[in-house]
């Protein structure tokens, strides 16, 4: 092996190589190395193999009711942005979410920090009751779900 | 759109096949092939169609769904969705999509191997270097096309293919001639 180069920079230059003409130098440098580096002529060995195999793959040509299908959508307005919500939809919505909150925000003012469970009034209650089963069904919700359809073989839905 | 569907079947057969080669299973692919299409539309200009590097845009855009749809696929992970992957594993090996049927009875078993082995070694590639070396070793771009496709400097590119090639070699090792003498690079040796 040379001292001017390691193992990793004749590696990284044969792969430079396959892109460009090596200067006098570099291919002299590369040369040296590799007359006297079983591991790097074992690297082009492989690298020979690689580009091989890869050349010998036969693509399949792509499904043609892939292709039609894709073709449907492209030509089906593929632009257009989702159907928005009707707007009186938005506003019970909104007004849903204040009443809850006012409710909520009635109901916790009641609890002090010294208070156990067996003193916490019914609202307080009902409004921690609620928090954790709001916050349970947010983190629980999706993985329930996507295990159901994983135990039913429902790829669409998994992937 | 006609301009658009002229576009479509001149370059469908090459998005195809980089996203097979990127996705590693015929289901991945079909997703990342519409889903590239469907970002393609909608940033199409007429222009576009007339430029040489129309097929480095395609590729980039496959490129980035690619990367949109792992980093989704990681998600999901989080949701401890283990017998799901376990199934999708399986299903990848018994559906490879890679090399078409009818290959011609001199193909030998050991390049059919060879093959096989290249589509899972690729397959376990991380996201990044998997996609410089399809764009490198299959669609034959150079690194700094590479470079400008996905975004990032020519000597990233570089290093990426070179470790992409060396996780490789590991797992070419039954296909190495053992008479040359052909030692497996070690991580830390000169």
């Amino acid at each position: 092996m040379t001292k001017s180069l390691s193992c990793r920079d004749v590696e990284r230059l044969m792969l430079e190589g396959e892109d460009r003409t090596f200067s006098a130098g570099e291919g002299r440098l590369v040369e040296e190395h590799l007359r006297g580096c079983a591991r790097c002529r074992g690297f082009a060995a492989d690298r020979a193999l690689v580009r091989g195999g890869l050349a010998d793959i036969r693509w399949p040509a792509p499904p043609e009711e892939l292709v039609s299908r894709t073709r449907r959508m492209l030509r089906a307005d593929p632009t257009a942005a989702p159907a928005a919500l009707p707007p009186w939809i938005l506003v019970a919505l909104a007004a849903i979410t204040v009443v809850t909150a006012l409710w909520l925000a009635v109901s916790l003012a009641d609890i002090t920090p010294g208070m156990t469970l067996a003193d916490l009034p019914v609202a307080g209650l009902a409004a921690i009751f609620i928090i954790v089963q709001n916050a349970l069904m947010l983190f629980c919700a999706p993985v329930l779900l996507r295990t159901y359809r994983a135990r039913r073989g429902d790829f669409e839905g998994a992937r | 759109m006609t301009g658009f569907d002229e576009f479509y079947a001149m370059y469908h057969p090459h998005v195809y096949r980089f996203t097979l080669a990127l996705a590693g299973d015929a289901r991945d692919a079909e997703d990342l092939f519409q889903e590239t299409w469907l970002r393609a539309v909608r940033a199409y200009s007429p222009v576009r169609e007339e430029e040489s590097d129309a097929k480095a845009w395609l590729f980039a855009i496959a490129a980035n769904a690619h990367k949109d749809s792992l980093r989704k696929k990681r998600v999901r992970r989080l949701f401890l969705l283990e017998r799901t992957r376990s199934m999708a594993a399986r299903s990848v090996d018994a559906d490879p999509g890679w090399d078409a049927p009818g290959r011609a009875p001199e193909d030998g078993e050991k390049r059919s191997d060879i093959r096989a082995c290249l589509r899972r070694a690729i397959s376990r590639l991380p996201g990044r270097e998997r996609r410089v070396f399809v764009l490198k070793d299959i669609e034959g771009f150079k690194h700094g096309e590479i470079s400008r496709m996905l975004g990032i400097p020519e000597v990233t590119v570089r290093t990426l293919l070179h470790r992409a090639v060396r996780k490789l070699r590991k797992d070419l090792v039954e296909f190495r001639p053992a008479a040359e003498g052909n030692p497996v690079y070690e991580e830390g040796r000169p």
